[in-house]
């Protein structure tokens, strides 16, 4: 359950991500040689760099994309803020990004409203903070119009969000600002031997009509990357099968070929199944010994008239609802310790001075999607560990059976 | 007794015979948690070689450039050491330090560069630290006697043992190395017990030590920046962090630098390694080990209780015929320990081929005691399985009436 709880909560619609299932993300810029063999073996020897996208890549190149409903700039840093009230300069993590962020996200505005399209191509001094900041700077949330500090710039509050917790690291942080008025190393572009502007530390989230457009959508970014190929002669840039799932996207390596993800999600399945299998196997052992105490009982319902399926149907239904009182604690209990190693089992997109999680929402993790997990899950060890013993012993003699022999 | 059993195992061959496969897979897997488990807590109790209590890590921003209060008149090196005078004015403070960003614990970063000794050259970690660094971390050399303070102090730079052992053997404590392949100049350097964090496979490390003013000169540009460390005394650090900042409220700015957060760097170590996913991978290897060792302790007592609670007519016709509740109990335990010593030899080799093959395992013992060791332990442990497994079941079973046992008959 813990694996499933934190496969959802990475992936999952969950809180303001309520639309994840249809966004793709477009992280890395991937440099390799030109010409050369991108195979998975030979990946290593013809790659050069990896890092973030630069802003003038993603204006330039992703930003005409036609089939996505949305593509939103975003680039996740820490900003120097100075607090009024302990008057002093704070750490405090920030998203520079655009419009089309809060189409993306489904955040609630407590008080005002998010910077628009116009606010960022006319690069407005305008923020957007969460209810604590505005606490921890003001003392109150209604501060539409005051100005704060931000990087020794003065910027202007247009919106109060609610606070979004730190495990949904698309969308984290406590300062959302256009991404055209931070500041020049924000905004770099470097070149890559002779390939301009790739260098950067932005990304791209990509809010799709339906999540099987993906396919259409890298086809139009290959197409754009071309046109940014063209000219280069020694190095070009790679897509690396971008943009992702959320899936792909919490698998993907920095530097690995994009196979690698489903290497690693191989992986997870397979020590899922290890997971499974192994207390299954043990479970078998229980139900054989239980069984066996129980086959007067069985044969005396086969005396009446009990046919095999009905005993079957009997002894497999009754293990189900056991392992499904079971499950149902046993996700309870894997809320518990995934709240208390929370820390460890997540990242987000913090520095390492301050890093902290937020406490998981119960009704984040407890809810349909999850039980429905636990319902399967109990089904498949169910039928795992119950199958066998329950069509031997549904399929014992009479006779033998009440003479326990 | 011990003819006996073999005929009892051998009359009941067939079920005798996946109690044994169960047993030598066990044996196996136990082996080998066993041996991953001690790798797992073994790095964790692993002498580091530097103290991070009471120290901690001072971050401090640089103005940006295009605002409006950037003062372009300042001297931004002479700026940051003052702010770091003013720190080293605090009662409180022991120690005060500049290191490069990969020269302090569990920075994480592990880029290398090339060093050459007489005849042999290595790759190591390298960066650049003020000799206070060696007070602020309590850096130590494994070799007694060593007063590492004084070493720095004349601008010897700090090797650990792997590096030194890679350019002029084992025993080796003071000497000295070239930055480059042409060996114009050498460079002292002695023996230190320095590495970056204790996960770290990497314990090749050079450390250059420099002056306050050379360090923070060299490394301060628009790209990095020198780290700056200190270290409180012990009975001062309480609310340290509040104290910091009510103290030095009026002298957190200087010219184009602010000291905006001060993280104890303990802190900061678990910051690391949850951000790096390092405490996740090594909490999956504790649960995986937890997860197989109950799965093994639950497949081994199952399979006993259930073997003894199927042959309670058995034991009930054998009291009817006289055998007392001891003996019963002596034979089951002795033909459970019995079919697992068939067993243990060849556990035994196949373990050791797989330990030799694999080697994944970290230890200061040598192969066969290691692994003789974790195979008493294994060994004991099954066997205790075993008869615990054995001992209720036999127990309830020899206490059957002989009348309802012959009544089985």
């Amino acid at each position: 359950m813990m694996i499933i709880i934190w496969l959802y909560v990475n992936t999952g619609n969950i809180g303001v991500v309520d639309k994840r299932d249809r966004m793709l993300y477009f992280t890395r810029s991937y440099i390799v040689k030109v010409n050369k063999d991108l195979s998975k073996g030979k990946f290593g020897n013809n790659f050069r760099a990896s890092f973030p996208v630069s802003t003038n890549l993603l204006e330039k190149y992703m930003y005409p994309l036609q089939t996505p409903e949305a593509k939103s700039i975003v680039g996740c840093y820490s900003c120097t803020v100075y607090n009024p009230q302990k008057h002093r300069y704070e750490k405090m993590n920030d998203i520079y990004t655009d419009a089309a962020f809060w189409k993306i996200f489904s955040m609630r505005f407590i008080s005002g409203v998010p910077f628009n399209d116009t606010d960022v191509k006319s690069k407005a001094m305008k923020v957007v903070i969460d209810e604590t900041t505005a606490y921890k700077l003001f003392g109150k949330t209604d501060v539409i119009n005051y100005p704060v500090q931000i990087d020794w710039k003065e910027y202007r509050i247009c919106g109060v969000v609610e606070d979004v917790p730190s495990y949904l690291k698309e969308a984290y942080a406590h300062i959302w600002l256009p991404y055209t008025s931070g500041s020049s190393y924000i905004l770099q572009s470097g070149d890559f031997s002779d390939l301009p502007d790739v260098v950067g530390g932005m990304h791209m989230y990509i809010l799709s009509h339906d999540i099987s457009d993906q396919r259409e959508i890298r086809q139009e970014m290959e197409h754009q990357i071309q046109k940014l190929n063209a000219p280069a002669k020694d190095v070009q840039f790679f897509l690396n099968h971008q943009p992702d799932t959320a899936l792909e996207y919490l698998f993907r390596d920095g530097s690995g070929h994009y196979e690698m993800i489903y290497d690693k999600m191989k992986m997870v399945l397979i020590v899922l199944l290890v997971l499974l299998i192994l207390p299954a196997l043990n479970l078998s052992g229980l139900i054989v010994a239980r069984m066996r105490k129980r086959a007067e009982e069985i044969a005396v319902r086969r005396a009446f008239g009990a046919s095999t399926g009905n005993i079957l149907m009997q002894i497999l239904i009754e293990n189900f609802i056991q392992m499904l009182i079971g499950g149902i604690i046993g996700i309870c209990l894997s809320y518990g310790l995934f709240q208390a190693f929370r820390e460890m089992l997540l990242t987000s997109a913090l520095n390492t001075e301050s890093y902290e999680i937020s406490t998981l929402s119960f009704w984040h993790i407890i809810n349909f999607s999850t039980l429905g997990c636990v319902v399967f899950l109990c089904f498949l060890l169910n039928m795992i560990s119950t199958l066998v013993p329950a069509w031997y012993y549904s399929r014992i003699s009479i006779v033998n059976a009440l003479n326990k022999k | 007794m011990i003819f006996h059993l073999f005929k009892l195992i051998r009359n009941q061959w067939k079920s005798n015979v996946w109690i044994m496969a169960e047993l030598f897979i066990s044996f196996i897997c136990l082996c080998a948690v066993t041996t991953s488990l001690y790798t797992l807590v073994s790095r964790y109790w692993i002498d580091k070689g530097f103290d991070i209590n009471h120290v901690y890590m001072a971050s401090y921003v640089k103005k940006p450039v295009d605002s409006p209060d950037y003062d372009t008149t300042r001297d931004n090196g002479a700026d940051l050491r003052e702010l770091a005078a003013r720190i080293r004015k605090c009662p409180e403070i022991d120690a005060v330090g500049f290191t490069t960003n990969n020269a302090f614990p569990y920075s994480l970063n592990v880029s290398r560069d090339r060093f050459y000794g007489d005849s042999a050259r290595v790759s190591a970690v390298y960066g650049t630290l003020t000799p206070e660094i060696v007070d602020v971390l309590r850096l130590s050399s494994p070799v007694a006697g060593i007063d590492l303070k004084k070493e720095v102090k004349n601008g010897t730079w700090l090797i650990s043992e792997s590096a030194m052992a890679e350019l002029y053997g084992k025993n080796v404590v003071r000497t000295h190395l070239y930055k480059s392949k042409k060996r114009t100049k050498a460079i002292p350097c002695v023996l230190a017990n320095y590495i970056n964090y204790e996960y770290n496979d990497t314990k090749k490390c050079i450390w250059e030590t420099e002056s306050e003013a050379n360090l923070i000169r060299k490394q301060h540009d628009d790209f990095t920046k020198p780290v700056l460390l200190f270290r409180v005394k012990p009975e001062a650090d309480h609310n340290f962090h509040n104290f910091f900042f009510s103290s030095l409220r009026n002298q957190l700015v200087s010219g184009n630098h602010v000291i905006v957060n001060i993280t104890p760097m303990n802190e900061y170590r678990n910051n690391t390694l949850n951000m790096y996913g390092v405490n996740m991978l090594y909490g999956i290897g504790y649960f995986l080990c937890a997860f197989f060792i109950v799965c093994i302790l639950l497949g081994i007592i199952g399979t006993f209780w259930f073997r003894t609670e199927a042959r309670t007519s058995e034991i009930g016709l054998r009291m009817a015929l006289g055998s007392t509740r001891k003996q019963i109990r002596n034979q089951m335990w002795g033909e459970g320990l019995l079919l697992f010593s068939l067993v243990w030899f060849p556990g035994v080799i196949i373990f050791y081929l797989i330990h030799d093959t694999f080697k994944l395992y970290e230890t200061s013992l040598s192969g066969w005691a290691f692994c003789l060791t974790v195979m008493l332990i294994v060994t004991l442990f099954m066997v205790l399985l075993i008869m615990v497994g054995i001992w209720y079941p036999a127990r309830q079973a020899s206490r059957i009436n002989p009348v309802d046992a012959l009544h089985y008959e």
